[in-house]
């Protein structure tokens, strides 16, 4: 049967960039469909050289517009004056939650996605997080292990760059790493103290998909650390820097922004995808295209979204359903502020230049998932800061005197912020809102999750060790918390279409493959069985490129 | 005075961009000008031009106005009035009658207060404090003349001697967020 295009990949961001890379070098003919606007590399980056007086609101912004249009993006750390362009108006893209159970969704509506404007934290996973589920029963087992992925992540950091430092660490394995950034002076301190306390911890610089040698036209980081008004240097991983080009450099690729996939077609003579219904978010046209696979790769919530309006005789309940968990086991990271000190003695030393990294504290509890007070773990990210004017906020003083003073920089705190795996849990839910619809008529997802009593003593445990670790560092622990942030404030929502081995308990084979739909593929975060605790994304891109390879095997004999 | 007389007297502003630019005429009319004044004054006894300029050469007082109006950080133009009666108490008169000498002695009291451990008083004078302190070192020559502003670094040095003239940078966007 002849379609419109071979593949049609659903959404722009860090993985769909990769389904279309991989798809189009690979000679087939590619639809990538993005729902909103188009951003040109470098071009389109207006924000990216503007000093806070050119702004306004000196890049504080507006609060004004903020509580109207962005009241819950505005709750993202990387949401200021220079990236809010980067971001969804929530006024124009309601979702809804239950009571009582707040949820930030952090989105970007926008060609490359979340790539703009994403953290940059490039972690492996092990066998540790791989082999969780079945060890403790807390999740369906994943059908793959490390092995099944080493040679992708080979491949994916070879191509995106990540800069990072061995340590031959079992449950953060090693990857392909371009030369690590440098740990500042009170991090060397810090790192030297807290192994000396602490022999089995290890502290090293967080892995990041920013160049430290140049690459395939890409410069390498220039240490502004302002990625995400966009980089017109292609210093880190974007799909505008790295694999757009790459996938249009083919000729294979077709790009539609501004339009929307509204559902996945679904042929019940055939079992199979037929192809997609969009509708074009300008002329408001809609419009059926078709081809012989689909990837959706709109974001976790997204996928699962487009999977639940893709109702059908066939599908009542939402397409590659028949299992009935699409939508469920969704999962975050839980994070907290585990310690804040205040570190004295380098008053005469400071930096220069900006990087755009902190530190990482591995998981280093219950690495062999026996379970203990709790089942899984923990890591850290922070970092050594030293500061300056916002202090003038918080001290005493006016006149010549303390402006002398402030011209300064001020003293160094280190802080370490916990990052706990959130266990897969069929109640924290996706579905659709019984009557709530958008402007487009269809309906609002409900996005329904809370962090548990484990994620609660997850955190309580990394408060306690941050303070021992700040304290054998000689700081003086000033903030110490172990209440979790709202679920989706780590921005690693995930799951929702889980893989596993029984179609009876997954809606994803191995290969990102519906179980009940043999070329629809969904190879973002909505395919993770389980959460560790490292940033996920690298996870996503691997799983992506193997899916990629394993439908072009498919459908080059005829399998598909 | 609420806020929104404040964002609507300061000019035909509807929209942040025509409001800044009055701001940035210096157009502060919905300010009385006893407000003005009071405003005017903390900011310039606070950071006064030195080798560098102050807060009022750089507008800072405006941009205290612009962000009083629309709520940084949770703050409202009310403030203005609250911060009037903190200084009174601390300066045993209306703060704008009084001569400069007095003006900077009945800051410096409130400031003292202000910052003390378990302070009782001030609220209204840290907040305001605080918009000088992101007015002042955001503006062009408080950013990049007082402090130091490199867009692009180039290169991270983790370790280097702070000698007793150096500038802190107001480009070190991790500090700015946390420190």
């Amino acid at each position: 049967m002849s379609t419109d295009f071979d593949i049609i990949v659903v959404g722009s961001g860090v993985t769909g960039g990769w389904a279309a890379k991989e798809l189009t070098q690979k000679g087939f003919k590619v639809l990538m469909i993005e729902r909103g606007r188009a951003i040109e590399h470098g071009v389109d980056y207006i924000t990216e050289t503007s000093a806070p007086w050119d702004l306004p609101f000196r890049g504080v912004g507006d609060p004004e517009l903020y509580a109207r249009d962005y009241p819950i993006q505005r709750e993202n750390r990387h949401f200021t004056e220079w990236t809010q362009n980067h971001f969804v108006k929530d006024s124009e893209n309601p979702y809804t939650t239950d009571d009582g159970k707040p949820f930030n969704w952090f989105r970007s509506y926008q060609l490359g996605g979340r790539s703009l404007v994403w953290g940059r934290q490039s972690y492996r996973w092990s066998d540790t997080d791989f082999a969780a589920n079945k060890a403790d029963g807390a999740g369906a087992d994943w059908p793959i292990r490390y092995a099944d992925l080493a040679r992708w992540y080979d491949h994916v950091e070879d191509f995106i760059g990540v800069s990072g430092q061995r340590e031959n660490l079992p449950q953060l394995p090693d990857g392909r790493f371009q030369p690590p950034m440098a740990l500042n002076v009170v991090e060397r301190h810090a790192k030297a103290a807290i192994e000396r306390r602490f022999p089995e911890r290890r502290l090293t610089v967080g892995r990041v998909a920013n160049l430290t040698e140049e690459k395939e036209g890409r410069s390498r980081c220039q240490y502004r650390s302002i990625c995400a008004r966009g980089c017109s240097y292609g210093a880190y991983f974007s799909t505008q820097s790295s694999t757009l080009p790459a996938a249009q450099a083919t000729g294979n690729l077709t790009v539609w922004t501004d339009t929307r996939v509204e559902s996945v077609d679904h042929d019940p003579g055939t079992r199979r995808a037929a192809g997609v219904s969009t509708l074009n978010m300008k002329t408001r046209e809609r419009k059926r295209v078709t081809a012989r696979t689909i990837f959706l790769n709109a974001g976790s919530f997204n996928s699962v979204h487009i999977l639940l309006r893709s109702r059908s005789e066939a599908f009542p309940n939402g397409l590659a359903n028949g299992s009935g968990v699409l939508g469920r086991y969704i999962m975050d990271h839980a994070t907290a502020l585990a310690g804040v000190g205040l570190v004295d003695g380098f008053e005469d030393r400071t930096t220069y230049g900006n990087r755009p990294t902190g530190i990482v504290i591995p998981r280093f509890k219950n690495l062999d998932n026996r379970g203990g007070p709790f089942l899984r773990g923990y890591s850290y990210q922070g970092g050594a800061v030293q500061s300056t004017y916002n202090r003038a906020k918080r001290e005493a003083g006016i006149g010549a005197d303390f402006k002398a003073r402030m011209r300064k920089p001020g003293g160094w705190r280190m802080v370490l912020v916990a990052f706990a795996e959130s266990l897969p849990r069929a109640e924290n839910r996706l579905s659709l809102h019984a009557s709530r619809q958008d402007a487009f008529g269809a309906p609002l997802l409900n996005i329904a999750m809370t962090h548990g009593e484990n994620e609660r003593k997850l955190l309580a445990d990394a408060a306690q060790e941050a303070r021992a670790m700040l304290e054998a560092v000689g700081a003086r622990v000033v903030v110490s918390m172990d209440t979790p942030n709202p679920p989706g404030s780590a921005i690693h929502e995930m799951g929702g279409a889980r893989m596993g081995r029984d179609p009876e308990t997954s809606v994803l084979n191995g290969w990102c493959q519906a179980h009940e739909v043999a070329n629809l593929f969904v190879t973002d975060g909505a395919a993770m069985a389980s959460s560790a605790c490292q940033n996920p994304s690298l996870t996503y891109m691997a799983l992506t490129a193997r899916a990629s390879d394993y439908a072009a095997t498919r459908l080059r004999d005829g399998a598909l | 005075m609420n806020r929104r007389t404040l964002v609507f007297g300061m000019g035909a502003a509807a929209s942040a961009g025509g409001l800044w630019a009055c701001v940035r005429r210096g157009d502060r009319a919905a300010l009385s000008s006893e407000q003005q004044e009071l405003l005017a004054r903390v900011s310039d006894l606070t950071i006064p031009a030195s080798d560098t300029p102050g807060a009022m050469e750089t507008q800072t007082p405006e941009f205290v106005a612009l962000a009083l109006a629309h709520g940084v950080g949770g703050h409202e133009p009310a403030l203005v009035d609250r911060l009037a009666g903190e200084l009174e108490q601390a300066g045993g008169g209306r703060f704008t009658r009084l001569d400069a000498a007095a003006q900077a002695s009945a800051l410096q009291k409130l400031d003292e207060a202000a910052f003390a451990q378990n302070a009782a008083t001030g609220e209204a004078w840290r907040a305001i404090k605080s918009l000088i302190a992101t007015g002042y070192y955001t503006s062009e020559a408080g950013a990049s003349r007082e402090l130091q502003y490199e867009l692009v670094p180039g290169r991270f040095d983790p370790d280097v001697p702070l000698t007793a003239d150096a500038r802190a940078f107001s480009s070190d966007w991790t500090s700015v967020d946390f420190g």
